[in-house]
């Protein structure tokens, strides 16, 4: 059943090259679809598996459904859900790409087998790329690739260093057999950087702001889902995988890239790549509260990201309809009342003000970091917010009240009013009621640090169910 | 209903104030009005000493309503029902009438859960709602307004997270987020630096938000730039929220028993001592900024600084007279800078500008705008027989006790400047020759004289009888453990005690009128002076022409009226002055430069350089690591 | 021994991707990358013995021979290797079209 995720979409990916004019309801159906079956496994609690051919672990590659994986696909297929159901322009042409990052999205996340790991993630980085050149993005899109191939080249070295360590490509295997000293070095630091130019570590996020900036379709499902993936990845691997070791390194590139993504963000005069590095600096913030490695900063982390890609779906969603209906952006939305209330209203969650749900994940994440006597982390932190206001206020006063040159008013499509309302109202639900996230992530962390049962999981299933 | 509860349902209702406001302003307006003034006479009736727990947003929040909260709640309901008031017929010169009516409510919601508030946390959530409300409405009618608000976010950003690091500092080493709570551990805790920091950090928001020196450059801009009638509300109730932070900060947490190792000059103690210092140095920057400043409103901008530094110097000395003193002053400075920039908003109502250099001469068509404003700025300078003496009086009457003759000295200086500044727009706008362009101008609607008159005369009647502010004031004082046994107001005998002696301020009203009654008797005996039209000789033939000044005939009388570069002889003595705006403004490009720098080392370059920086990446973390 | 031309290769492809001012030439650089570490996989699978194929000797049990799993990795890894390189190409053209250069300092168009 949980193959069906990864398959189902490749297999319409396939069919929609043969019939172009239905790809745009092929992705529908497909998203749909996903989300159903996703939706019928609900928190599973305990660890579920599909062995590929029936090989079983650690022989074959096999996926694994446990309670981290399942929130981090229930969130990749929402959010293609929605992207499916944006307007025909949007994507237009794409849809094929699309599918197919679904389909690997997916796979990246269920896999429980790392040379799989590393397929799934070279098939998103072509997609991604794909997607990326959309509006004459080329140059950008390019540099992506070219930086995305040298990333997996260090993801393969890493885990075939693995496999060269322990003799096995399976993650719970390894997670078993565990590696010490030196290889354990080699592993978790090629695994750093592989992963840190997809997770957007500093200074291996050079590519960002081309990409996110330049089309309306690459931001919203890459910044959101692929993002979402990459994360967890690095959860996974760091927390479930290699015990939590490697971690420190990891959370000095974050505090810096906190720091360089606010203030370049600070100098952006673009709309598209402000929140670009927004999100780089965002990105930051996950994973140093990842690379503390404690259930609980694991469960913040995860609430934080939640909470981030739901407010960068708005903001990539609306950005990316008014910077190409508009050539001039003052005062744009006292055009479009709605959009603009929404989006002012992720901006705000995005910096943290009560009433969003931005303001419940950075409290209790400096909460924890002080309790883990950790002084540094809430300092940047916050320092980072304050530099966040700058910008975010910069944008909403000017969105607003500067003057318009006068332009004739677009249409707004249903769908993005109603996706960027429905989305920014689901914020201030979740700063009344933080538990609707809470508990969700409560269980991802839970299983991320779960080694033994995640094992035992994967070892004890004989046959994987269909 | 409960505690908690009305901030709460403030908030629901500005939504729905907002969706009214869309139908008819008026409606809106008007229901912000009503909404102001059954909360104004809740707040009468909620008990002192209600505790509350709520468990909202999954985070523990606790009010409590002490004297304190009455005090404050007070103070900043009185402006805002004022300015609501005014509103409801200034609200047509704005173009964003909804949205206005809702911020409003919510900045109203927002102050009310701070001083509600029991715990650090509530305090936060609600300053940011209150922040954030203060933050939309400022940029909706001007144009500078948009770069000033950006300044005005960043200075109250910084400001609060440092509030909230030193927050969680405290949590970390005292378990509570609870103000009393933390009050206690810090009696407890020996460690003097670790004090000294959680201190620094928490004052750090009431710096920001009063506009102390070196937090103060986004006062002038953003009160001058503000919708008019909201300048009221953020000189007259806003910066009562800083002054709320540093109330808790120095009493509520028992600033002289925690610290009372590190005493630096007669017994305040060195935290006090700095908080002292900033004061001072806010009182000579804004007295000293505002003479210069031709705009109306970034003057009394400036005078809310200088104001900001009096009341904190006043509750910084923990001297019973100084810590009433400075407890009266937040009142008085309310309600006179309220009625100042209402005054101004009406006055801008009718002429259509913010410049003194344009304006004069409008006593003759606008006499009840100029009454207020001129009972006003007698409150403000600090003479008798309105209220804002009292409070001057007796923070004077601390100073010279503490023998803190520095503070003294800048403190008269500041009282003396303070009238050199507000009689500017004084003889300005209201004396003078009155412009041709303004003949036709009338006085305010009477819906914006109502507010501004009330207050006046709630001002003079304190002045007269202060003693029912004194005693909520003394129960607070008592309640806070400051010199509890001194008592201050006396009622029976008509006196406010100090130490040098005490204040009759029934005598000295009484004084007053009797001069008053003999100067009118006398005015009304004496011929009158006769009004002459100087442009009479040029537009009717046959009138003497007897006018003339400087051996010139008039032809321009617009032109004799003194109002540009007023005091240039006093500014020129320290026009050369280090600018401490161009300094914060200069850490503001560091930051960009710095954003700039990383943008073009590591963002933007072609695929070489990513290529480079993974590899330097991977070189460093393999070295570093091995 | 492999190892060190495999890391060579490894070493001329990065100096490609730093020096090089064409873009054509990154992509090459990119694919060498690739082949050097899909040379080094299967150096690592190597072991003194038979081919991996069942055969007399093999049933015996002497479990000497090299190792099956690098070589299925890297056919794999080099079908990737295919694909990155084909969508690289397609974009080079198209940027050829766009940019009219595919030197980097003499592309127009492209904002810093």
């Amino acid at each position: 059943m949980i193959s069906l995720l990864v398959a189902v979409p490749l297999l319409a990916a396939f069919v929609s090259l043969f019939w172009k004019k239905a790809s745009d309801v092929l992705f529908s159906l497909v998203a749909l679809f996903n989300v159903i079956v996703v939706l019928s496994k609900w928190f599973p609690g305990v660890v579920e598996i599909h062995a590929m051919g029936n090989w079983k672990p650690p022989f074959g590659i096999n996926l694994v459904l446990d309670d981290a994986s399942f929130y981090a696909a229930l969130i990749v297929n929402l959010i293609f859900l929605m992207v499916s159901s944006l307007p025909v322009e949007t994507k237009k042409g794409y849809e094929t790409s699309l599918m197919l990052l679904l389909g690997a999205t997916n796979g990246f996340v269920l896999t429980g087998d790392l040379f799989n790991s590393f397929v799934f993630m070279e098939i998103i980085t072509i997609t991604a790329v794909t997607t990326a050149a959309k509006r004459e993005n080329f140059y950008n899109a390019y540099k992506y690739l070219i930086l995305g191939g040298i990333a997996g080249s260090f993801y393969l070295l890493a885990t075939i260093f693995a496999y060269g360590a322990t003799g096995s490509l399976n993650m719970a295997h390894i997670a078993m057999v565990g590696l010490s000293g030196s290889s354990l070095l080699a592993v978790t630091m090629l695994y750093t950087i592989g992963l840190g130019v997809e997770a957007k570590l500093f200074p291996l996020n050079g590519w960002v702001p081309g990409v996110y900036g330049g089309n309306e379709v690459s931001p919203i499902v890459l910044g959101t889902a692929v993002s979402f993936a990459a994360l967890y990845m690095l959860g996974r691997l760091f927390g479930t995988v290699f015990h939590g070791s490697g971690l420190n390194t990891l959370y000095v590139l974050s505090l810096v890239t906190i720091l360089t993504g606010e203030m370049a963000a600070l100098r952006e005069s673009r709309l598209l790549r402000t929140f670009a590095y927004s999100s780089v600096a965002q990105a930051g913030v996950v994973a140093a509260m990842i690379s503390k490695g404690t259930e609980n900063a694991l469960n913040l982390a995860y609430f934080h990201l939640t909470n981030d890609v739901i407010a960068k779906f708005v903001i990539f969603l609306v950005a990316g309809f008014l910077v190409y209906s508009y050539r001039d952006l003052n005062g744009v939305f006292r055009k479009h009342k709605l959009l603009g209330i929404s989006f002012s209203m992720a901006t705000f969650s995005l910096v943290g003000f009560p009433m969003f749900a931005g303001f419940q994940s950075k409290i209790r994440m400096i909460m924890e970091a002080f309790s883990t006597k950790d002084f540094l982390f809430p300092a940047v932190l916050l320092i980072a917010t304050a530099i966040e206001v700058g910008y975010v206020i910069r944008w909403n006063v000017r969105l607003w009240f500067e003057e318009e040159t006068f332009e004739e008013r677009s249409k707004v499509p249903l769908t993005i009013g109603f996706f960027s309302f429905a989305l920014a109202i689901l914020l201030v639900v979740v700063f009344l009621q933080p538990d609707v996230f809470l508990e969700g992530t409560q269980k991802m962390a839970k299983a991320l640090l779960d080694t033994e049962s995640y094992v035992n999981g994967v070892f004890s299933a004989v046959k994987g169910g269909m | 209903m409960a505690l908690g509860l009305l901030p709460l349902v403030l908030l629901t209702l500005s939504i729905f104030i907002y969706l009214v406001s869309k139908m008819s302003w008026k409606m809106g307006a008007l229901l912000n009005f009503l909404a102001g003034l059954f909360t104004i006479l809740y707040v009468f009736t909620l008990k002192v000493g209600t505790f509350e727990k709520l468990d909202l947003f999954g985070l523990n929040i606790q009010f409590e309503w002490t004297n304190v909260s009455f005090y404050f709640s007070f103070v900043s309901l009185l402006v805002i029902v004022s300015v609501m008031l005014f509103s409801t017929k200034w609200l047509e010169t704005q173009k964003y009438r909804a949205s206005y009516n809702m911020f409003l409510l919510m900045v109203t919601a927002g102050s009310l859960g701070v001083f509600m508030a029991a715990d650090l946390i509530t305090l936060y959530v609600f300053w940011e709602i209150a922040v954030l409300s203060s933050l939309l409405i400022v940029p909706m009618e001007k144009k500078e307004a948009r770069k000033a608000v950006v300044v005005y976010a960043v200075m109250s950003a910084v400001g609060t997270y440092a509030f909230l690091y030193g927050t969680f500092l405290a949590y970390q080493r005292y378990g509570t987020l609870n103000i009393h709570g933390i009050a206690q551990g810090m009696l407890n805790d020996t460690s003097i630096g670790f004090k000294m920091a959680v201190f620094l950090l928490l004052s750090a928001a009431g710096i920001a938000k009063s506009g102390i020196f070196p937090l103060h450059i986004w006062l002038r801009e953003t009160h001058g730039l503000a919708p008019n009638a909201f300048s009221s509300v953020l000189s007259g109730q806003f910066i009562k929220l800083g002054n709320y932070i540093f109330l808790l900060v120095l009493s509520v947490i028992p600033s002289l028993k925690v610290f009372s190792e590190v005493t630096v000059y007669s017994g305040i103690p060195l935290p006090n001592y700095i908080l002292i210092a900033l004061g001072n140095v806010s009182i000579v920057i804004g007295t000293l900024m505002a003479i210069k400043q031709d705009d109306m409103k970034m003057l009394m901008a400036y005078s809310s600084v200088a104001n900001g530094g009096y009341i904190l110097i006043g509750i910084g000395t923990m001297d019973p007279l100084g810590f009433e003193g400075g407890m009266f002053h937040i009142f008085n400075h309310a309600v006179a800078s309220a009625v100042i920039f209402m005054a101004f908003a009406a006055v801008i109502y009718r002429t259509k500008t913010q410049k003194i250099s344009e304006m004069g001469g409008l006593i003759h068509k606008m006499p009840v705008t100029f009454l207020v404003y001129l009972f006003s700025i007698i409150s403000l300078a600090g003479i008798p027989p309105m209220s804002g003496f009292i409070s001057k009086w007796m923070i004077y009457q601390a100073l010279v006790r503490k023998g803190m003759f520095i503070t003294a000295f800048l403190a008269f200086f500041g009282s003396i400047g303070s009238f050199l500044y507000v009689f500017r727009p004084l003889a300005g706008v209201f004396l003078g020759q009155l412009p041709r362009k303004y003949r036709d101008v009338k006085e305010a609607p009477a819906v914006m004289l109502t507010p501004m008159v009330l207050l006046v005369l709630i001002s003079f009647f304190l002045g007269v009888w202060p003693f029912p502010i004194l005693q909520a004031i003394e129960k607070i004082r008592v309640d806070l453990d400051v010199a509890p046994s001194f008592k201050i107001s006396d009622p029976e005998n008509w006196l406010v005690k100090g130490f040098a002696g005490s204040w009759n301020p029934v005598l000295v009203f009484g004084l007053f009128l009797v001069g008053f009654i003999v100067a009118y008797i006398l005015y009304s005996l004496f011929p009158r002076p006769k009004k002459v039209d100087l442009l009479a000789p040029h537009r009717e033939e046959g009138t003497p022409i007897n006018i003339y000044t400087g051996g010139e005939f008039i032809y321009n009388p617009d032109l004799y009226h003194y109002n540009t570069k007023f005091y240039a002889g006093f500014e020129r003595m320290y026009e050369k002055h280090p600018s401490w705006e161009k300094l914060l403004k200069m850490f503001g490009k560091l930051f960009h430069d710095a954003g700039e720098w990383i943008h073009s080392w590591f963002f933007e370059p072609s695929s070489s350089a990513y290529t480079f920086w993974v590899v330097v990446t991977l070189l460093l973390v393999f070295w570093v690591r091995w | 021994m492999i190892y060190v031309i495999s890391i060579l290769l490894a070493g001329i492809g990065i100096y490609g991707l730093l020096t090089q001012k064409n873009l054509f030439k990154h992509l090459v650089s990119l694919t060498i990358i690739d082949t050097a570490v899909n040379l080094f996989i299967i150096a690592l699978g190597y072991r003194e013995g038979d081919a991996p194929i069942y055969t007399d000797r093999v049933m015996n049990f002497s479990l000497n021979f090299v190792d099956p799993l690098p070589q299925a990795l890297v056919l794999t890894a080099i079908v990737i290797g295919v694909g990155v390189l084909a969508l690289g190409a397609s974009l080079l053209v198209r940027i050829k079209e766009k940019h009219s250069s595919l030197d980097l300092e003499e592309m127009k168009g492209v904002k810093e």
